[in-house]
C-alpha cells in the first residue's frame, strides 16, 4: 500500500512543535505526523520501547531534527540512526536555530536531506516533504 | 612664619621658578624618547640620562671649586647634546661628540679634545687615544663615559701631578683610566639600570597577568552572552510562531465567532466584539512586535559576542581602497540624500580587513542616517598619523550628540535622545567599539548637537597578533576552568 510517510518529529521547543503542526496542516500536509521532546524518545519510538510497544512502524519515515535537545541531542541521535543502516535510510530535515558553522558542518557529516534555520522557509520545508508522496493513482 | 612655611612647601621647588624649570629641563632630559621601544635601548637612554647627571655634577664641580666656567659650559654642552641625542643611534651620536670636539692646536697638531679642555688641560692628540679606542671599538655605553670621564680624571690627575705631563704617565694614566671606565660601567649597569629594569619588567609581568585575567573574565562574559543569547532564541522563535499561528486560528473560527456573536444579547455582544474586533488582534500584534524587538536585540548580542570569538587575521590593508569600497556600498544612500563624502589619502596598515570595514562601514552607516533633513551633509573622512597609532576620524555634519547622552551612546542598545525617528537599534556602535578594542585601538568621539559629530578610531600601527586573538589556552589558565567551549 502507498501512504504517505510517517513524519517525526525530534524537537524540545514545544511550542517550536506546535508551531510546525499547524503549519503542515494549514499547508494541506496530509503525513500523519509525531512529536517527541528529544532524540532519545524518537529512538524509543523506532524500537518500540518503553511507551511506545503498541506503535506501528510504517515503511517510509520522514525525520524533522532540531539539533539543540536535552538527553539526547540532534547530533547523537544522527548518530544512532546512522548505526543501522534500515535508519540510516530515513530521509533527515534537519531544522535548528543555530547558523552556527560548526554545527552545519558537523551535521552535514552525518548526513541530512536539508538543513534549515528556524523559522524554516516553510514552502521549502515543504517541497522536501513532498518529494517522498506515494506516486499519483492511475501512473 | 608660617607663611613662608606654606609658601615653601613641600611641593614648591628648592629655588622657586627657576628650580622648577631646571626640574623640567632634567626630567625632560633623562626620559627616554617616545620612540624607543626596545627594552634595551631604554636602558642606554636610562644609563645616558644617569651619566648626563654625573657630567652636570662634574661642571658644577669645575665651576665651584676652579672657578673655569668655560670648561664647566662646555660639558654642560656634552650633557645637553647627549640627552637631546637620547641613544637613538648611539654610535653616531658618539662619534659626533668626538668630531665636534677635533680640534687644531696652535703648533699645528690635531687634538681630540674641546676648547674649553684645551685650556686647563692642554694635552696632545694621543693621549687621548685611549679614548677614541674606546669610541670605535667599545660598546656605546663606554664611549660615553670615556667621553665624560676623560675631563675630570686628567684634571684631577695634571692638576696634582704636574709631571704626569709626558708620555708614560699619559699612557698609565690611559689604562687606569680605562680599568675605571669599566669597572664604573659596570657599577652604573648592576646598580643602576638592572635594578630598574628588574622592577620594570616585575610591573609589566603583573600588567600583563592583570590583563590576561581581565581578557579572561571577558571571554567568558561573551561566551555567556552568546550562549545565552543563542538559548533565548528558540523560545523567542516559539512564541513568535505561536502568535502568528494565533492569527491564522482566529480567522479560522471567524464564522463561528459571527454565529455566536448573533446569538448573544445586545449588550454582551458589544463587549464581545470589541475583544473581537480590537483587543484581541491588538494584543496579539503587540505580542509579535516585542517578540520581534527581542529577536533583533538577541541577532545583535550574539553578533557582538561574536566579536570575540572569531579570529582575527592581521594583513596589510590599504585602508583607502577599502575606504572607497565601503562608501562604493553607501552610493545610492549618499545619492539619495544628496550627501558629500570625501576622503583624505589614507594609510596602508597592518591590521585585520574585515574588522576595520565593520568598523568604518557601521560608522558610515551612523553618519549618513543622523543627517539633518535640512543642514549641510557632509561626511568627511580623514587622518592623522603618531608616533604608534594611527587615527581616522569620520566627521559628520549631522544632528550631532546630546551633551548628556554621550556617556550612554557607546553602550549597547542606548541610542541618543533625539534619533527616535531613524531606525536602528542602537548596536552599531557599540559594536564598532567592541572592534576597535580587539584590534588594540581605541574609539571616542566629539559632539555638538546640531553641528556635528566626529569620531575618532584609533589603531596601532604595529598590532600584536597574540593581543587581538587571546589565546584560549593561556599557561595559566586555572585546572577548574580547562573546559573548552563546545
Amino acid at each position: 500500500m502507498n501512504a504517505y510517510p510517517l513524519i517525526l518529529v525530534a524537537e524540545d521547543e514545544r511550542l517550536h512543535t506546535i508551531v510546525l503542526e499547524k503549519t503542515l496542516k494549514r499547508m494541506k500536509v496530509t503525513n500523519p505526523v509525531q512529536s517527541f521532546a528529544h532524540g532519545g524518545l524518537l529512538l524509543a519510538f523506532l524500537r518500540g520501547e518503553e511507551d511506545y510497544h503498541e506503535r506501528v512502524l510504517p515503511d517510509k519515515l520522514i525525520l524533522i531534527i532540531d539539533l539543540n535537545m536535552p538527553k539526547v541531542d540532534g547530533f547523537a541521535l544522527m548518530e544512532a540512526l546512522n548505526a543501522d543502516p534500515l535508519w540510516k535510510a530515513y530521509p533527515r530535515i534537519i531544522l535548528s536555530t543555530s547558523d552556527d558553522m560548526d554545527d552545519m558542518n558537523r551535521a552535514q557529516k552525518l548526513g541530512y536531506e536539508a538543513y534549515f534555520i528556524k523559522p524554516p522557509p516553510y514552502e521549502e520545508l515543504l517541497a522536501v516533504i513532498r518529494k517522498y508522496d506515494p506516486p499519483v493513482q492511475g501512473e | 612664619m608660617n607663611s613662608q612655611m606654606t609658601q615653601l612647601g613641600p611641593q614648591s621647588p628648592p629655588f622657586g621658578r627657576v628650580g622648577q624649570w631646571i626640574a623640567d629641563q632634567w626630567q625632560a632630559l633623562t626620559r627616554p624618547h617616545p620612540s624607543i621601544t626596545n627594552s634595551d635601548l631604554q636602558r642606554r637612554a636610562r644609563l645616558a640620562a644617569g651619566l648626563c647627571g654625573s657630567l652636570l655634577f662634574t661642571s658644577l664641580f669645575l665651576l665651584i671649586v676652579r672657578f673655569d666656567v668655560l670648561n664647566a659650559l662646555g660639558i654642560i654642552g656634552f650633557a645637553v647634546s647627549y640627552g637631546m641625542s637620547r641613544w637613538r643611534v648611539p654610535q653616531v651620536s658618539g662619534l659626533l661628540v668626538i668630531i665636534s670636539n677635533l680640534a687644531l692646536s696652535a703648533n699645528g697638531f690635531l687634538r681630540v679634545t674641546n676648547w674649553a679642555e684645551t685650556s686647563i688641560l692642554a694635552y696632545v692628540i694621543w693621549w687621548a687615544l685611549p679614548l677614541l679606542v674606546t669610541v670605535l671599538i667599545l660598546p656605546p655605553r663606554f664611549t660615553l663615559l670615556a667621553v665624560l670621564l676623560h675631563v675630570p680624571i686628567f684634571g684631577v690627575i695634571f692638576t696634582l701631578f704636574p709631571q704626569a705631563r709626558d708620555i708614560p704617565a699619559a699612557i698609565g694614566s690611559g689604562i687606569s683610566f680605562g680599568a675605571l671606565l669599566v669597572a664604573s660601567a659596570f657599577l652604573q649597569e648592576y646598580y643602576l639600570v638592572r635594578p630598574q629594569v628588574a622592577e620594570a619588567e616585575r610591573a609589566q609581568k603583573l600588567l600583563e597577568r592583570r590583563n590576561q585575567a581581565l581578557e579572561r573574565a571577558n571571554r567568558e562574559l561573551r561566551e555567556f552572552s552568546y550562549v545565552l543569547a543563542h538559548d533565548l532564541r528558540s523560545p523567542l522563535l516559539g512564541i513568535q510562531g505561536v502568535v502568528r499561528e494565533m492569527h491564522y486560528d482566529l480567522d479560522t473560527l471567524e464564522e463561528a465567532i459571527k454565529l455566536g456573536l448573533a446569538q448573544l444579547p445586545t449588550d454582551e455582544a458589544e463587549i464581545a466584539r470589541t475583544v473581537h474586533d480590537d483587543t484581541l488582534p491588538e494584543s496579539l500584534k503587540m505580542l509579535d512586535q516585542s517578540a520581534e524587538r527581542l529577536k533583533v536585540m538577541v541577532n545583535e548580542v550574539m553578533a557582538l559576542a561574536r566579536v570575540g570569538q572569531r579570529e582575527f587575521k592581521l594583513e596589510s590593508v590599504g585602508l583607502r581602497s577599502l575606504m572607497e569600497g565601503v562608501v562604493q556600498r553607501y552610493a545610492p544612500t549618499i545619492q539619495q540624500q544628496a550627501a558629500t563624502v570625501t576622503l583624505s589619502s589614507l594609510p596602508i596598515i597592518t591590521t585585520d580587513r574585515l574588522a576595520v570595514e565593520q568598523i568604518f562601514t557601521n560608522l558610515l552607516d551612523n553618519a549618513l542616517k543622523y543627517l539633518r533633513p535640512d543642514g549641510p551633509k557632509q561626511i568627511h573622512i580623514t587622518y592623522q598619523r603618531q608616533a604608534k597609532e594611527i587615527v581616522v576620524q569620520v566627521q559628520d555634519s549631522g544632528r550631532g550628540i546630546p551633551e548628556y547622552d554621550h556617556a550612554k551612546v557607546l553602550q549597547p542598545f542606548r541610542r541618543a535622545s533625539n534619533t527616535d525617528d531613524v531606525r536602528g537599534d542602537g548596536v552599531g556602535l557599540a559594536y564598532v567599539q567592541s572592534l576597535v578594542q580587539r584590534l588594540g585601538g581605541r574609539l571616542w568621539f566629539q559632539s555638538q548637537e546640531g553641528v556635528g559629530t566626529t569620531f575618532f578610531v584609533s589603531l596601532p600601527l604595529d598590532p600584536q597578533i597574540e593581543l587581538v586573538n587571546v589565546n584560549v589556552n593561556v599557561t595559566e589558565t586555572p585546572p577548574n576552568t580547562g573546559t573548552t567551549t563546545s
